[in-house]
């Protein structure tokens, strides 16, 4: 969505950015206990889903995060109790069977146990639970190139539903996200259009700077629309903050990201309602 | 028969015999001196009006050290036999500035004194910084105020003059970030600061993100600020008071000044309209835009990139008694390309009647509009095109008395009333298909009213009081719709109340009371007590401020901010009042601070109101400023010490945090010199402890993001800020007489090149994703500027 936030913030760091200057500098960082990082998202697609859970480390530490091994992950949707293995390649991943699959209107609750992350010797249990939202079908997508900005626009053509919605945008080239990173992920909610037809409005870039966006000829564009809840849609909108637009003097004080999981563990339990639809990319002469 | 002049002599002399029984005692005194001394000097002289160059009936010459004086003739004449020694002599007229000359006496001398129209517009208890010795004897504390000539005379940034970059020079006062014009006076936030133009606010005082501020220079008569310790006419603002008071065009034919800059021009005209009549208008642009129109690309050379000002002054006399002031002001920053465009801008008109009843008795009633709005819009012709508009508007009125008899009959009292309207968000669509809906946040308004009274009394020779008390009321007034929210913030219900509706009431009385001590007549002790209350605030949580945030009002859910401020002071002249020494303490204590909830979402928010915090804050600090008025050197040392702090339920786990703008050290440096008529050269220096800065202490990924964790808010501090510019003018002596005369000034910003932070950010190597570092963002390195300044 080309929401207006984002163009205006894109208004005020244009001028700024012209002269501003950047440079590393030493910093001594301070330090902090290790906390459990939940990352897992539920989809509606029928597949191995994933709890994946971390450790989070000291700022100045550059190495890969240990992974939680060990734990006891369960997720349940209000009928069933489905047991998530860890996966024996891939430590602290954990996964559902390839039949798993989320239910629009369903809660799923998420339940680790076996962890004892600040090593006092106690087993700790960390609860977490997030609602299937029910999500818009697509009529169809068009697919824009933009010469001036050397970028393609995912244009989305829907019928928004009434009442209060949330929704994360992500495009795919040949069936795989051309951006994995959340933080680049497009979020928004529908207060400026509930209820409107969507009208071809801009939910998605493909940049030709980033060889895993930029299309070529014939390549399978989709553009993946995933109904979120609120708590997500404010932690994506915190994550944003505090990665990709970190420092910035125009918004709001550092903070911790919100987390729906219970203790003292960061990270997130989403589940995401998807649907889609796929245009094959014609060429940059529109 | 009688004629218009034995007339206006009978009416002169029944003044001067209805003077108070004070006056006659004083007089009574100067006759017994006179009596007693043999040796006696005739002084003669008149006094007149600085603009009109007309001679002023009625005004009094007031010998300070003998406690005596006289009143000049229906002519603006006077005469006084004094005995032989130096005197400081004080020219005082209702409407006027007062006016002070250190004479000597010690022969028969006649002098010509001229005095200034009252250029405050507050009721100010004195009007500060004229008199040489007023840094001891004023009553005021904390405050400062910097002329046009003194705020020219500093290097500017871009070349660009102005009045803000000057104040935050001063002692106490501070900036969140490099450029930024918002500034916090004694750890208060920019929206504590009450700024004034001609007496009607002004909501937002930047250009172009902040880096410049509204204020052409041209049309500045002075700044001043009042650092909590204000006038008991004023309030609504926690930390301070900035009234910028703009000049009186100067009668006489048509005279224009102006400069051609790096980045703007500008242009002003004035002069007289008529015999009673003078004007001024002036008018700045920049023109980065139109160096795009010769850019090869398309979209560069159909660009919008620009700001302007626009002020007029008129000034209207109309008799000896009655004299009008129109002034006004309109401005917008436009920037636009293909996609859109943002147009966003403060227009404000005041008018003002000011009535002399007597020489000791003046009225002023002053209507004023202000408003701050700003437009961001797609092309009609897209496909799913929107408007969105923003504004605040004030209808203001004014009554303000003031009574001057001197010693114990100084008075002041007076009423204030705006009306505010808030339009925080309008969004509409020209297109029926359009994607976008009709989106509007609830219109919302409110009265704020306040009656105050001051007596100002000199007590002894040695001390005088300041006893003022300001009561202000606040109601909210429909069409309005206020949410509820439970104790976790959620929203509960709603109540919607209809236009004209007074659905909530705040007040409270505001002592403002204050002392001056005199130790010598060079030295002084001061000490104040101020409660100010604060009903409106920015929905602010950024360091920098942005063009968008939303001013909003105390509501059943906003408490009005409140801050106790306690300062004393000591202050002494040396070197006969070229050297002026002051040192302050305070400590304010503030209470229903506003603060933000982490992640807070203020844009667009109709819940806007459940995304406050509310706690106490405090500050303390000192400040110590050495200014200097020599014939060659002019300029100011200045030095502040402060804390602030804050303690808010719900943000930083509770515990007490450093307050965002708060510097530890601070240091500035202004000076002037002047070698000769051709050449000055004048330099900036500042130096403060970096601000308070949060620190990841951890990390954790998250599809693809190492994501910081945080442990205490502002628990660091950016690197220490320092820079050094510097300015030299060089004024060309033309043989041949012209019809204008020019200057040529070169600046530099940032002389040696400082990469002072800007910000500091966390990153994420993009190479080693696992790596993360601290990135400085500088914006200024050293910026050259060269600005032509003529008159004509």
């Amino acid at each position: 969505m080309k929401s207006i936030y984002l163009f205006l913030s894109q208004w005020l760091f244009v001028l700024i950015l012209f002269s501003a200057c950047t440079e590393r500098i030493p910093l001594e960082f301070g330090s902090t206990y290790s906390r459990l990082c939940v990352e897992s998202i539920i989809t509606t697609d029928t597949m191995v889903q994933k709890v994946v859970l971390k450790q989070s480390r000291s700022y100045d530490v550059n190495r890969s995060p240990n992974a939680l091994t060990g734990a006891k992950v369960t997720i349940n949707d209000g009928f069933t109790n489905f047991l998530f293995k860890e996966s024996a390649d891939s430590p602290g991943v954990y996964m559902s069977t390839n039949e798993f699959f989320g239910v629009q209107g369903r809660t799923y609750r998420l339940r680790i146990e076996n962890v004892d992350i600040d090593q006092n010797g106690e087993m700790e249990v960390y609860n977490a639970s997030s609602t299937m939202q029910y999500v818009m079908p697509l009529d169809s997508i068009t697919l824009f190139y933009r010469s001036d900005r050397k970028y393609t626009e995912l244009n989305c053509w829907s019928q928004e539903p009434e009442g209060k919605n949330w929704y994360v945008f992500r495009a795919m080239k040949n069936g795989k996200l051309a951006n994995d990173t959340a933080s680049n992920w497009f979020y928004q909610k529908d207060d400026l259009f509930n209820g409107h037809y969507t009208n071809g409005i801009t939910c998605q870039f493909l940049r030709d700077e980033k060889a895993n966006e930029k299309p070529e000829l014939g390549d399978n564009i989709t553009l993946e629309v995933c109904a979120v809840n609120e708590d997500y849609f404010n932690f994506l909108n915190a994550l944003r903050s505090e990665t990709r637009l970190q420092g910035n003097p125009f918004g709001g004080p550092p903070a911790n990201l919100p987390t729906n999981v219970s203790g003292k563990a960061v990270g997130f339990f989403a589940t995401f309602a998807i649907s889609r639809a796929s245009k094959k990319f014609a060429g940059r002469g529109n | 028969m009688i004629n218009k002049k034995t007339l206006e002599k009978l009416s002169l002399n029944m003044r001067i015999f209805c003077v108070s029984k004070f006056s006659i005692i004083l007089f009574t005194v100067l006759c017994f001196t006179t009596l007693v001394h043999a040796e006696m000097i005739k002084l003669e002289g008149d006094v007149r009006d600085a603009e009109s160059k007309q001679f002023l009936p009625g005004a009094t010459v007031w010998i300070k050290d003998l406690n005596s004086g006289t009143v000049t003739d229906i002519d603006g004449k006077f005469s006084l036999d004094l005995p032989k020694g130096s005197y400081l002599i004080e020219i005082r007229f209702v409407g006027y500035s007062p006016y002070s000359r250190l004479v000597t006496i010690d022969k028969p001398r006649s002098l010509s004194f001229v005095i200034l129209p009252e250029i405050s517009q507050l009721n100010e208890i004195n009007v500060l910084g004229k008199k040489a010795e007023d840094n001891v004897v004023s009553k005021q504390m904390s405050m400062q105020r910097l002329d046009a000539a003194a705020i020219k005379r500093m290097p500017a940034f871009m070349g660009e003059v102005d009045v803000i970059k000057s104040i935050q020079m001063l002692p106490g006062v501070s900036t969140a970030v490099e450029g930024a014009t918002g500034f916090s006076v004694r750890g208060g936030t920019p929206d504590q600061n009450l700024v004034l133009l001609d007496m009607a606010s002004i909501y937002n005082v930047s250009h172009l993100m902040g880096f410049f501020s509204i204020f052409n220079n041209d049309i500045v008569q002075d700044a001043t600020l009042y650092k909590g310790d204000m006038p008991a006419s004023v309030g609504g603002r926690l930390a301070s008071l900035l009234e910028v008071t703009s000049r009186n065009g100067e009668a006489g034919p048509v005279k224009g000044q102006g400069g051609i800059g790096t980045i703007a021009s500008r242009l002003s005209l004035e002069g007289s309209l008529s015999p009673s009549t003078t004007f001024i208008v002036a008018g700045r642009r920049t023109y980065a835009d139109l160096a795009l129109k010769f850019s090869s690309d398309k979209a560069l050379r159909e660009s919008q990139l620009y700001f302007y000002d626009l002020n007029m002054k008129i000034t209207q006399r109309i008799n000896e008694k009655n004299r009008l002031f129109l002034s006004a002001y309109t401005g917008d920053d436009v920037f636009g390309n293909k996609d859109g465009s943002l147009k966003l801008g403060n227009t404000m008109a005041s008018l003002r009647w000011n009535h002399a009843f007597d020489n000791h008795l003046r009225r002023d009633i002053t209507l004023y509009y202000t408003g701050y709005r700003y437009a961001f819009g797609t092309p009609e012709d897209e496909l799913n095109p929107f408007l969105w508009v923003s504004k605040i508007e004030d209808a203001g009125a004014r009554y303000d008395f003031k009574i001057d008899k001197g010693a114990f009959s100084n008075f002041e009292f007076g009423a204030s009333s705006i009306f505010h309207m808030f339009s925080p968000g309008k969004i509409t669509s020209s297109s029926a298909t359009s994607f976008f809906r009709n989106f509007e946040l609830s219109s919302s308004n409110a009265l704020e009213s306040g009656i105050y009274a001051a007596w100002i009394p000199d007590i002894t020779s040695r001390l005088s009081l300041k006893i003022g008390l300001r009561y202000s009321d606040f109601r909210n007034v429909g069409s309005a719709t206020v949410y509820r929210f439970d104790q976790n913030y959620q929203r509960t219900d709603s109540v919607t109340y209809h236009k004209g509706d007074f659905f909530n009431q705040y007040g409270g009385f505001e002592p403002r009371i204050g002392f001056n001590y005199r130790l010598t007549p060079t030295t002084s002790v001061k000490g104040a007590y101020n409660r100010n209350l604060q009903y409106m605030q920015l929905a602010q949580n950024s360091t920098a401020g942005t063009p968008f945030d939303l001013w909003f009002p105390a509501s059943p859910n906003v408490k009005p901010q409140k801050a106790d401020q306690f300062s004393l002071g000591v202050f002494k002249n040396l070197d006969n009042n070229t050297i002026e020494l002051s040192v302050e303490g305070y400590y304010k204590k503030m209470s229903n601070t506003i603060d933000f909830k982490d992640h807070a979402e203020l844009f667009l928010n109709p819940l806007l109101e459940g995304e406050i915090r509310v706690g106490q804050s405090e500050s303390y600090g000192m400040e110590v400023l050495a200014k200097m008025k020599r014939n060659k050197w002019n300029g100011w040392l200045g030095y502040t010490l402060a804390h602030s702090s804050r303690t808010i339920d719900g943000i930083n786990g509770g515990n007490e945090y450093t307050s965002p703008y708060d510097k530890t050290h601070q240091v500035s440096v202004v000076l002037n010199y002047e070698f000769n008529t051709k050449w000055s050269v004048s330099s900036n220096f500042v130096f403060s402890t970096g601000i308070p800065l949060t620190i990841p202490a951890g990390k954790f990924d998250y599809f693809g993001n190492q994501v910081p964790i945080y442990t205490n808010r502002n628990a660091y501090r950016m690197p220490d800020y320092h820079r050094l510019d510097l300015s030299v003018t060089y004024r060309p002596q033309s043989v041949r007489k012209r019809w204008f005369t020019g200057e040529w000034v070169f600046s530099v910003y940032n002389l040696y090149n400082r990469h002072n932070a800007w910000t500091i950010g966390f990153r994420q190597d993009e190479t080693n994703p696992n790596e993360t570092y601290a990135e400085k963002t500088y914006l200024f390195p050293l910026i050259p500027a060269v600005t032509y300044n003529f008159k004509f």
